[in-house]
């Protein structure tokens, strides 16, 4: 250890005073004249052994610089009474104090950093033991990122896949303002990652909900003018290859013009392997929960309804689509809003259906009309054609190595609920059911992520109970055990649910605002890290890991598929 | 530490010679006396009062004024001095030594002198850095059996010991009646032999152009010899922040001859100016001094002006030339003052206040000198 040091130059020495003490989990050093340190950057003090040296490693979080001025009158009155041109023969003494988070020590002894010893830049071995990574076999790791130290150094930052795509945790959450956080980018580069060095990559399915524009409807094609060689660097740096997804499908929503131009409702068209899915009554009757989630039902009236028509539309020896008794003309969306059981045409009046009043019929008839025929996108069909598939379906058929994009980007606030929610449900029941069984068990990739954007919308911190809610939060909370890894971005992870949070193993931080920092989703950063958080630039993120002591600063290579505008 | 244990031992073998008063809770810091730097230039000039001598000549021949105008020469134009030596000192009573119907107080002191160097970004760096640790008692005040003990005893553990009776130009300003209040004169004056040695070893070292200021006085032996041989001027100089209050000074002569009291005489002395050069030591050393800080700012006129002493070995008039820029070059060096940290900061250098900060930092805390020095 000790030759290594020596090729690495000290910056500053350790410092303990009376007022701010070293302790075993901070430390402090002054930084020699000239030299640049960074918060993020991550340093090692030369700590005691009891054979040797040992090695306490830290993340600097934040620096001061402090003079021998006692006040500010002090460097008024020495500037000649506040003369602003006078450039002193000798500058005011002062230095630069680094404050770092003790990360670990190599040697397991935690005792205070001692005073006055060399402290030094870690090298990329050294990144990798303070942050617990040299304890993660390589075939669980998963490249996340690089850290950029201000000396040049580079590391890459790898997350244990155990605790990415389960058993041991799961889940990943990515938070920051809009535009400057490029969570998109990173998500998916994060699972082309995974894909590329996950074991059993094979056996990876991945979902994709497209939310804005057309920006993850041409993943499989390459950037039209390349990647330029400094992001190809970053890539091979992390020994990744930078190229689009092999094995994709695109499953775009059917529109009010599909049936005149057969165009899917979407911003882009995929160059290929794109299918439309459409929702008619007979899709969506056991889904009516999801479609109807975000409307308020204190005393369940319309909870109790959507049971009654499940009810009616569902046969009750094998649970699959068969209206009988009197639901038996209710075949589409018309027949169920226009017709009985809710509805009687001749006396043009609602009708009580079970114990639900008739009023509350026509309540929920209104809702329901508004959402799957007055102001729906078109996704809504009274029949499916041939052509068009059902989702649900679709998404059951998900294999390993397949990446199944979902275009919702077009959709009302309502059909992306069901459709998310949708999702959620067929790849829950997937690895839930126990039915399961033999060759249709084997073909099931054994890890699925769902990635989405705009998770709030689906688990708001606001509401207790929702069915999409409950959905969500079945996966957050027993994803990890069945395979299932949710992928969630927002812009403010304080409006997401905090037992989806909570759940995350792994939390990316792009810039976020000092209001959004300080709610308490964000207690478990340090301040020092917060501050740093608000000052992140476009493709800086921080990341926290459930397997790393402190969040680190990370930068990633641009995405290798085609995206808008680039 | 290893410096303390030395001591300590010394401590208790000398309590078995001699009966012993500890000091409350085992050493009590002697406070400096402010005004001693005041004293001590009272004590080496007492026998001048009056300074009639305009000792220097302008180089284009015209006749001289009292005040003349600088203007700073800065270290971007010119780097003229590069080295600044300063000294500092901890002093301590131990306790009271009683053989018989004799006593002598027992002090310990750390002296240091440091001389930094400034870079040319003005970064400044040690030079030199000495520490020595000192032990004080009355000779004449102990049995010379038990001075021979304690001689013994300070050799073997790398102490110097000095006696507190023996006359020196610092310490004699003070009474000999009580020992305990002269050792305060007595480790500045080892302080002050100290920081001779550094300027000593320094000055075959200083690269040419390159100007030593030193805190105080120059009127110090052997110093002050060292620095008139050769005939050249060295380039050392002597600034002091406190001066005496005493002195007269005449200027011109015959008739028309103005006598100036030292009030008189800065209180005329302008921001940017200097006084005309006077004699001192029968012109082996020429003074004079020079207004840092503007009046206005100030309490009385005394403060913010430094007394500037060059020592001069072909004992004649000099250039006004060196003089103006010696001063040009201090009047730089007002810049960054350590107001809030010292009450003399209106006449205090800041490289100076640094060298003695780095003398300061380099002594032992009062805190561990207490708990550490036990006379059993």
């Amino acid at each position: 250890m000790e030759n290594e040091n020596k090729d690495r130059k000290i910056i500053g020495l350790s410092s303990a005073t009376a007022n701010q003490p070293n302790t075993s989990d901070s430390f402090h050093f002054w930084l020699a004249t000239e030299e640049i340190v960074n918060p993020f950057d991550i340093v090692e003090a030369e700590q005691i052994a009891p054979e040797g040296k040992s090695r306490t490693f830290g993340i600097v979080t934040t620096l001061d610089h402090s003079t021998d001025a006692p006040t500010h009158l002090s460097n008024f009155i020495s500037n000649d009474f506040g003369q602003v041109t006078t450039e002193p023969n000798t500058p005011r003494q002062g230095t630069t104090v680094a404050h770092a988070g003790v990360l670990s020590n190599d040697k397991d002894i935690y005792m205070p950093v001692m005073n006055d010893k060399p402290v030094r830049f870690a090298d990329e071995l050294g990144i990798h033991t303070a942050l617990g990574i040299d304890q993660v076999p390589d075939r669980f790791r998963i490249p996340a990122g690089l850290i950029e130290m201000s000396n040049g150094t580079r590391a890459v930052v790898y997350i244990d896949s155990r605790y990415l795509l389960g058993p041991e945790g799961a889940h990943v959450n990515i938070t920051g303002i809009s535009g400057l956080a490029t969570k998109t980018s990173y998500s998916v580069f994060l699972i082309q990652s995974i894909l590329q060095k996950a074991e059993n990559r094979d056996k990876i399915g991945v979902i994709i909900l497209n939310v804005k524009h057309g920006d993850l409807l041409s993943i499989d094609q390459p950037p039209t003018t390349g990647l330029p060689p400094e992001e190809h660097e970053l890539w091979e740096t992390m020994e990744l290859i930078p190229k689009p997804f092999d094995n994709v499908k695109y499953l775009l929503p059917y529109g009010k013009n599909t049936p005149q131009d057969g165009r899917p409702n979407s911003f882009r068209i995929p160059s290929r392997n794109w299918f439309t899915y459409a929702y008619s009554l007979e899709d969506t009757y056991n889904k009516l929960d999801l479609l109807l989630s975000n409307i308020p039902d204190p005393w369940d009236t319309v909870g109790a309804l959507i049971g009654e028509i499940n009810q009616g539309l569902m046969d009750p020896k094998t649970g699959l689509w068969r209206p009988h008794d009197r639901w038996a003309s209710t075949l589409s969306w018309k027949t169920l809003l226009n017709g009985p059981p809710l509805f009687e045409p001749q006396s043009g009046q609602a009708q009580q259906v079970g114990d639900v009043k008739a009023v509350s019929v026509s309540r929920f008839r209104r809702l329901l009309r508004r959402i799957v025929e007055t102001r729906q996108s078109g996704v809504f069909v009274e029949q499916r054609r041939r052509s068009d598939c059902n989702l649900s379906q679709e998404i059951a058929k998900i294999k390993g190595g397949e990446a199944i994009v979902v275009d919702i980007a077009k959709l009302t606030d309502d059909e992306q609920t069901l459709v998310f929610g949708d999702i959620l449900r067929t790849i829950y029941a997937l690895y839930a059911a126990e039915g399961i069984e033999g060759a249709e068990q084997d073909e099931l990739p054994q890890k699925v992520i769902i990635f989405v954007d705009e998770l709030n919308k689906y688990a708001p911190a606001r509401e207790k109970e929702s069915p999409i809610i409950e959905q969500v939060l079945d996966i957050a909370e027993r994803g990890r055990s069945l395979g299932v890894v949710l992928f969630g971005a927002e812009q403010f992870m304080s409006a997401v649910h905090e037992r989806v949070t909570g759940n995350s193993a792994t939390i990316v931080m792009g810039r976020s605002g000092s209001a959004e920092l300080s709610s308490p989703v964000y207690r478990f950063l340090d301040p020092a890290i917060k501050a740093n958080v608000s000052r992140l630039q476009k493709g800086e993120l921080v990341i926290s890991h459930a397997t790393f002591r402190q969040p680190v600063k990370i930068k990633f290579p641009r995405p290798a598929y085609l995206q808008e505008g680039i | 530490m290893n410096s303390l244990s030395g001591l300590r031992q010394v401590l208790r073998d000398f309590a078995t010679e001699v009966e012993v008063l500890p000091a409350v809770g085992g050493a009590v810091e002697d406070l400096e006396r402010p005004d001693f730097e005041e004293k001590e230039d009272q004590a080496i000039n007492s026998q001048e009062k009056i300074f009639n001598s305009v000792f220097e000549k302008d180089p284009t021949g015209e006749s001289l004024q009292l005040y003349r105008q600088v203007s700073p020469l800065r270290r971007s134009e010119e780097h003229f001095f590069r080295f600044f030596l300063d000294g500092s000192f901890r002093s301590y009573f131990l306790g009271t030594a009683l053989e018989n119907e004799r006593e002598s107080p027992i002090h310990f002191a750390q002296i240091g002198a440091c001389i930094l160097k400034r870079e040319d970004n003005g970064l400044v760096k040690k030079e030199i850095l000495k520490v020595e640790n000192i032990l004080l008692a009355g000779k004449q005040r102990l049995s010379e059996s038990v001075w021979r003990r304690l001689e013994e005893l300070t050799e073997t553990s790398g102490l110097k010991l000095v006696d507190l009776t023996e006359k020196d130009i610092v310490s004699g300003v003070l009474g000999d009646f009580d020992l305990r209040n002269k050792a305060g004169g007595k480790v500045r004056f080892e302080m002050r032999k100290l920081e001779i040695s550094l300027i000593t070893e320094m000055l075959p070292k200083l690269p040419e152009g390159s100007w030593l200021i030193a805190d105080g006085s120059l009127i110090f032996e052997p110093l002050l010899g060292n620095l008139l041989k050769e005939g050249t001027i060295k380039p050392v100089i002597g600034v002091s922040k406190n001066f005496r209050k005493d002195p007269q000074f005449v200027f011109g002569k015959g008739p028309r001859a103005e006598r100036l009291s030292i009030f008189k005489l800065l209180a005329g002395l302008n921001s940017g100016f200097r006084t005309t050069a006077f004699s001192a030591q029968e012109g082996k050393v020429i003074f004079w001094y020079v207004r840092l800080r503007e009046q206005k700012y100030m309490d009385y006129p005394l403060m913010g002006v430094v007394k500037v002493e060059l020592a001069n070995p072909s004992r004649e008039p000099i250039s006004s030339e060196i003089i103006d820029k010696i001063s040009s070059a201090l009047l730089a060096e007002k810049e960054v003052t350590p107001h809030g940290q010292d009450t003399r900061w209106h006449a205090h250098l800041y490289p100076i206040f640094l060298a003695e900060r780095m003398v300061k930092e380099s002594l032992l805390r009062r805190e561990v000198i207490q708990q550490y020095l036990k006379w059993r």
